[in-house]
């Protein structure tokens, strides 16, 4: 009856050239989507485009704010890699973010005038140890009582934001009433590094990248969260223990997404309160899922996506669209990748048929 | 797939061109821009900002408005506040109390521009502050919501606990109580200025609870919604909500932000413009209550109307003595009325409203 069938096989294996040209579709194939969707709006989406570039890359203040914006972004991205290395899914690197800023915040409450060569290092300590509390819970959840750490995650960052809520709101509001801290002492704040509002947090981050590539590569650690990744069965066969291993993953995952917290508060933001981070955590799945949690991939996704989220803001300005296209182009993106996994996995052939 | 390359590569170029031949000559009309917190689909408050903005639009001073929307608070907004001052505009309006130091930020950068920010109170040489007496249309709006109630439960549907808002929720909760003295207001925080859902089950809750008016300090129309589908009073806030539930919306206490914006561009042009902290109330009509439901009787709009009036003769202060907390202290003494500082830094609700405010350590 029909001239034509299509077949899906699945693959034996995939190049690494062969995924990075599937993510590379994907993204052309997201810009498309978003473009018509620009188009629509009655704007010419290759000046939009190019409006994008020219204002982020193309002015030093854009590229300032462009690397600005990419540093959580990294930490984030960073956090779900982690995870990912095990097969873990890491949800919710975002209220992780917030437990690490509240920990440090509390510190700098509580003890503000170290100098600063101690203080700093101290806050970081204190971020990581908020984000991997935060993380322990989930971890805890699913090695004890296999609950999905999809779920979990994803919960308990509405928990977190409303914790941190509660103190801005409450015993932590500042002398004007308002909902946020006092300013940090400068003491507090970590270094600039004098190209705009970049903060040593961009070295901090670069430098994690390093540390967790090598972790992972050149490591017994590292070899036994990939083996645990890639089959229980295996894992348990090598003598690993598996809920150790998958616990201390949790943990560093959550920690390093603390660390986007204390590093957004002290080099950025200056204070605790209720909005410090635009959806950090969860764009930090899309900017891990795009890299294939290579920690050095990462970094440049993390700038990647942090150009279309800035462009997207000016393209408010230069041609009057709405804010939504940042939000479309970023869902798109994911979008696309997912569905992308479908031709990693399979080949898709038309044959004709009897 | 090469053609297609150089199609690309062509449209790019094309495109180029076009984009760097957009940076033109300046005429010497105003360029205006707005920094808002929501959406200007919102309804509300973003929405009721932009009615203002479109209004400027007409005006034949005005070169160009231009705005950015759903900007994060804090740090972040210094940026679209930086960006549009780069972008030429003259006078550079947020409308929201996070923008307060990262407008002051960039405003010192910026020295021969104009910023104003809205519902904070730091200004500068070329920064002013600016509000309106919201608490007075919210009075009058609490007279019509105490008429109409029959058990004088009313929810309330409030964002954040900052003064502003226990000012609004202080003043409403009076104006009921001045038709029925033993009305009370339930509230209910969302700790967001928009949020439809989570609004729309705060008022939920607040209708099984007994509530038979709903009114909101928050700025979606969510709220509104539920007490359509619970057929129990509604009042809006921020801008007509009369659409989202045309059976119950009474009225609303609404801005007519254009009076304002069109008395500061005016000033501006003629560079009669000065740096002030402004808080315009019900007479310069800033702010006012929206056309009333069928089922507001002829008695109560004439109250409102007296009462008004009233205000506006400086006959009568929404905020009058004798006035007592939730916990029963008098706060205020007969024949004395709150002061502008007061009202501005207020941290306690009136008696009769059910609900507390989170308390700062000291």
């Amino acid at each position: 009856m029909f001239k034509y069938k299509i077949q899906i096989e699945q693959r034996e294996r995939v190049s690494n050239r062969q995924e990075a040209l599937i993510t590379f579709y994907a993204i052309v194939a997201a810009l498309t989507l978003t473009g018509i969707f620009i188009a629509l709006n009655g704007v010419n989406p290759f000046i939009a485009f190019w409006q994008i570039v020219r204002t982020t890359i193309g002015s030093s203040y854009g590229l300032s704010e462009t690397i600005v914006k990419s540093i959580p972004l990294i930490f984030t991205g960073l956090a779900v890699a982690v995870a990912l290395n095990s097969k873990l899914w890491n949800i919710g690197a975002e209220g992780q973010l917030y437990f690490g800023a509240l920990f440090a915040t509390w510190f700098i409450l509580k003890c503000p005038a170290l100098p600063r060569t101690i203080q700093i290092p101290v806050l970081l300590l204190f971020g990581f140890l908020g984000g991997a509390f935060w993380a322990m819970i989930p971890a805890v959840l699913k090695l004890k009582f296999k609950m999905n750490e999809v779920i979990s995650t994803l919960l308990l960052n509405y928990v977190a934001i409303n914790i941190v809520d509660y103190f801005v709101f409450g015993s932590w509001k500042g002398k004007d009433n308002f909902p946020y801290t006092e300013q940090f002492s400068m003491n507090n704040r970590l270094w600039q590094l004098g190209f705009g509002r970049v903060h040593a947090g961009l070295i901090i981050a670069l430098l994690l990248v390093v540390v967790i590539y090598f972790l992972m590569k050149y490591t017994k650690w590292g070899y036994k969260v990939k083996i645990t990744g890639s089959s229980l069965k295996a894992a348990k066969y090598a003598g690993i223990n598996i809920n150790k291993t998958m616990f201390t993953v949790f943990l560093l995952s959550g920690g390093i997404a603390g660390l986007a917290g204390v590093t957004e508060i002290t080099g950025m933001q200056f204070k605790l309160h209720h909005a410090i981070s635009s959806q950090y955590g969860y764009t930090g799945i899309i900017v891990a899922w795009l890299a294939r949690s290579n920690p050095i991939i990462i970094v440049g996704f993390a700038f990647f996506i942090s150009v279309l989220l800035i462009g997207a803001e000016m393209l408010q300005i230069t041609m009057g669209l709405p804010a939504a296209v940042g939000t479309i182009m970023q869902s798109l993106i994911l979008f696309s990748i997912l569905g992308s996994e479908l031709f990693k996995n399979y080949k898709i052939k038309i044959r004709k048929g009897e | 797939m090469k053609k297609f390359l150089w199609i690309i590569i062509a449209l790019l170029v094309v495109a180029m061109i076009v984009g760097c031949g957009q940076q033109g000559a300046k005429g010497k009309k105003l360029n205006i821009a707005f920094v808002y917190v929501g959406p200007i689909g919102d309804a509300g408050w973003t929405y009721a900002h932009n009615d203002g903005r479109l209004a400027m639009e007409e005006l034949d001073f005005v070169e160009k408005t231009v705005y950015v929307e759903s900007v994060p608070e804090g740090a972040e907004a210094v940026r679209p506040i930086t960006q549009l001052a780069e972008a030429g505009n003259d006078i550079i309006f947020t409308t929201s109390f996070g923008f307060m130091d990262p407008t002051l930020e960039v405003a010192e950068k910026y020295p021969d521009k104009v910023f104003m920010h809205c519902s904070g109170y730091k200004t500068s040489e070329n920064m002013g502050a600016y509000f309106g007496r919201m608490y007075q249309a919210k009075y009058l709006a609490g007279i019509v919501a105490g008429s109409m109630s029959k058990v004088g439960k009313i929810g309330y549907v409030a964002p954040h606990p900052i003064p502003e808002v226990i000012r609004l929720i202080s003043a409403f909760t009076l104006g009921a109580q001045s038709v029925n003295p033993d009305a009370v207001v339930h509230i209910v925080w969302t700790n967001s200025w928009f949020d439809p859902a989570k609004e729309m089950d705060a008022a939920n809750s607040m209708i099984e609870l007994g509530c038979d008016v709903i009114t909101q300090g928050a700025d979606s129309a969510g709220p509104q919604q539920a007490a359509e589908k619970h057929g129990v009073w509604s009042l809006g806030y921020d801008s007509d909500m009369a659409k989202f539930a045309p059976k119950v919306h009474l009225t609303a206490p609404i801005w007519h932000w254009s009076v304002f914006y069109n008395k500061i561009a005016e000033q501006v042009y003629k560079g009669t413009w000065e740096s002030a902290d402004d808080w315009w109330g019900i007479e310069t009509g800033l702010i006012g209550l929206s056309p009333y439901n069928d089922a507001v009787p002829q008695d109560v709009r004439d109250l409102v109307e007296t009462t008004k009036q009233e205000i506006i003769d400086k006959e009568f202060h929404c905020f009058n003595g004798p006035i007592y907390d939730q916990e029963g202290t008098l706060k205020v003494n007969e024949d004395e009325h709150l002061t502008d500082e007061q009202m501005l830094s207020m941290d306690w609700f009136v008696k009769g409203v059910i609900g507390s405010i989170p308390k700062s350590g000291e």
